[in-house]
């Protein structure tokens, strides 16, 4: 078993690096729901760790397209060789490189035979979407020839929108608010879902982190997530200390660091689709 | 410029005569399983031969959406419908799953066209999926024109772009709102369209939203009916009307629209009219705009009150029969003696019609038609046939 742990900022990677975690993610400009890492960011958590892995949630549209290859080319000259992309046309470019290419669309990928196909076209790990139970998890653990990776700790995105969606309502209605701290409450549901708005849009979170902390011994997989996008560094270093020791600790444990509630999401809830 | 192929939805046999008998090139339907139509009434396979056989008796093509995300057990018995579904004469398989594209490819000689829920929106995707045997990209509904024109400019396959109906306002394909909420899966055909919903916004314990009123993300549905000519000349291969889940009334009228136009278009003689929105709002049951073509939707593509769907009232019948002193209509929505109503013609003009006279299902004279799917018939004076469908002026 291997973590991977999103890092917020330079300083967190430090401290990653100094509790021997070798798979750390950074940010780039293109994982615009993140704090982004600069280049020279990027350079000097690359110096702090050669596997450093560099993420592109976005979705990526033609008019920016060339940037964001050029922006890849300046990684690849530094050294960097590891990526987690979203949109399938950076997978198509990052082909031709020597690197190894995670796919993580957050949703999309929930079956073995999908990943076989993605592992057969250059993509060397995948991060299986979040929906799923640990049955079918374990399933395509089963059947699946390449690397993956279950995102066991932390909120992730459930809806993203290239429109201003926060913005359209402050013009509609006239009023303004800071986009610090923002959610949407669904009464019915008594949940209450965060929500950013940046330039690209915005983007809306779970009403709870994933916490798999008792879960992690039944699953099937290399390499698990840690993405605590709502927590600061020393909570989130807390909680990658947890899981480096994961036997030792349950769920309430993790609920004792965080204001968010946790979850074990879809681990043992199937969805349905037809009523 | 090569002419774009006009793609209409049909959610029945019905709906896909009359998309073709009102000038669709091809139509999309959905099969008993693997669409994201879950829930709709879908074709069995014995419809979609029949459809295909009517389709192509009237040079129109069919394409059948298998456009889910599979989870493992949607995978066995895949093969075998796909066989079937050739066999049975589809033009085309809508695929969002690169599973399904693989398997198409592999076990049938169907062409594969990519469904919008993979948010294609640049050239290197549109190449990653060429590769992959992809013929047709249906591209982000997201793509602003100088984004179309660029990918179509650097990309050798065909593309495929919306034009009228329901909008998602997120990007398609990564939407868990529906899951998450309600546990139905957004991906294979459950979504419960909780964008539609209403929401407070919230900033730590203080409710934003309590004095200026509910949040809610839902948009305008879409017409590019002013930039129909633009796309002609873009050379995008096909414009796809959304809305399979809609009635025979809207399918004709938005198709007779967009054939005018496209038709218009390639005869040298279009010039927008504001007409052809206004024909569109008649079948439209929320707003209907432009969006993304030329810019990224404001708030007024966005409609805060939550759901608001407003079905229409207009359409009164549909002609069933023509003899030769009576037309035979079925009833939809109220209409009575005295009214001024509108014949709308597969690939004809539409008339005005007074309703001078009006009899029941035994000839006999009444003032109103008030029963849905009731048998009424009215004098016999106008140019109209069956599946004209007839609407309050």
């Amino acid at each position: 078993m291997e973590l991977i742990v999103v890092a917020n900022n330079l300083e967190h990677v430090r401290t990653l690096c100094e509790l021997k975690i070798n798979n750390i993610v950074v940010s780039s400009k293109y994982s615009s729901y993140r704090q982004e890492f600069s280049i020279d960011d990027i350079t000097k958590a690359y110096e702090l760790n050669n596997n450093i892995v560099v993420s592109f949630y976005d979705l990526i549209s033609e008019s920016i397209i060339d940037e964001v290859t050029s922006y890849i080319d300046k990684l690849i000259e530094i050294g960097v060789a590891n990526f987690i992309v979203n949109d399938f046309g950076l997978v198509q470019y990052l082909k031709q490189f020597d690197v190894t290419i995670t796919y993580d669309s957050i949703t999309t990928s929930t079956n073995y035979e999908t990943i076989n196909i993605l592992n057969s076209v250059g993509i060397n790990k995948v991060v299986l979407g979040r929906e799923i139970t640990v049955k079918e998890i374990n399933e395509i653990a089963d059947n699946a020839k390449c690397d993956l990776i279950v995102h066991i700790q932390g909120a992730f995105p459930i809806f993203t929108s290239i429109r201003k969606l926060l913005t359209n309502y402050s013009k509609a209605k006239d009023v303004s608010f800071s986009n610090d701290n923002l959610a949407l409450y669904q009464k019915e549901r008594s949940a209450k879902y965060p929500i950013i708005e940046n330039d690209n849009g915005v983007v809306m979170f779970t009403s709870y982190d994933q916490c798999g902390i008792e879960d992690i011994s039944k699953i099937n997989v290399k390499y698990f997530l840690i993405d605590q996008v709502f927590s600061s560094n020393e909570d989130s270093l807390d909680i990658v200390k947890m899981y480096m020791d994961y036997k030792s600790y349950k769920l309430e444990d993790i609920q004792a660091k965080c204001n968010n509630k946790q979850s074990k999401g879809f681990f043992y809830k199937k969805t349905m689709y037809k009523l | 410029m090569i002419k774009p192929e006009l793609l209409a939805p049909a959610g029945d046999l019905k709906k896909l005569k009359i998309a073709i008998l009102y000038g669709a090139d091809a139509v999309f339907i959905g099969g008993q399983e693997y669409g994201l139509r879950a829930n709709a009434s879908n074709f069995s396979v014995e419809e979609i031969k029949e459809g295909c056989e009517y389709a192509h008796a009237n040079n129109a093509k069919v394409y059948v959406t298998t456009n889910i995300f599979f989870h493992n057990e949607n995978i066995d018995g895949f093969i075998d419908y796909i066989k079937s579904l050739e066999s049975a004469g589809v033009d085309a398989f809508i695929c969002a799953d690169i599973y399904a594209i693989k398997m198409i490819k592999e076990h049938t000689n169907v062409e594969v066209h990519l469904s919008t829920q993979q948010s294609v929106m640049n050239k290197h995707s549109i190449k990653f999926f060429e590769e992959l045997g992809v013929s047709r990209i249906v591209l982000a509904r997201e793509c602003s024109r100088d984004e179309i024109d660029k990918m179509k400019k650097a990309s050798n396959i065909e593309l495929e772009v919306f034009i009228h109906g329901s909008m998602c306002i997120g990007y398609s394909g990564r939407c868990m709102l529906s899951n998450h909420m309600t546990a139905r899966d957004a991906n294979r055909g459950g979504c419960s369209q909780n964008c539609r919903w209403e929401y407070d916004i919230t900033q730590g314990n203080e409710v934003i939203s309590k004095e200026f009123g509910k949040f809610s993300m839902n948009p305008d549905d879409l017409t590019h009916v002013k930039y129909i000519h633009e796309m002609c000349e873009l050379g995008i291969e096909s414009l796809k009307v959304e809305g399979r889940m809609r009635s025979i009334y809207y399918i004709a009228n938005v198709v007779h629209v967009y054939r005018t136009i496209i038709d218009k278009v390639f005869e040298g003689n279009y010039s927008y009219d504001d007409q052809y929105y206004k024909e569109l709002v008649k079948s439209a049951n929320r707003y209907i705009s432009s969006q993304y073509f030329d810019d990224i939707p404001d708030y007024k593509g966005q409609n805060f009150g939550g759901r608001d769907e407003n079905p229409s009232k207009d359409f009164c019948g549909i002609v069933l029969d023509v003899e030769d002193d009576m037309i035979k209509i079925e009833q939809r929505n109220y209409f009575e003696v005295g009214d001024v109503l509108e014949v709308i013609r597969p690939l004809l003009p539409n008339l005005e019609y007074e309703v001078t006279e009006l009899f029941n299902s035994k000839k006999e004279p009444i003032t109103v038609a008030r029963h849905p799917q009731e048998i009424v018939y009215i004098p016999n004076g106008i140019d109209v046939f069956t599946d004209c469908m007839i609407r309050r002026k």
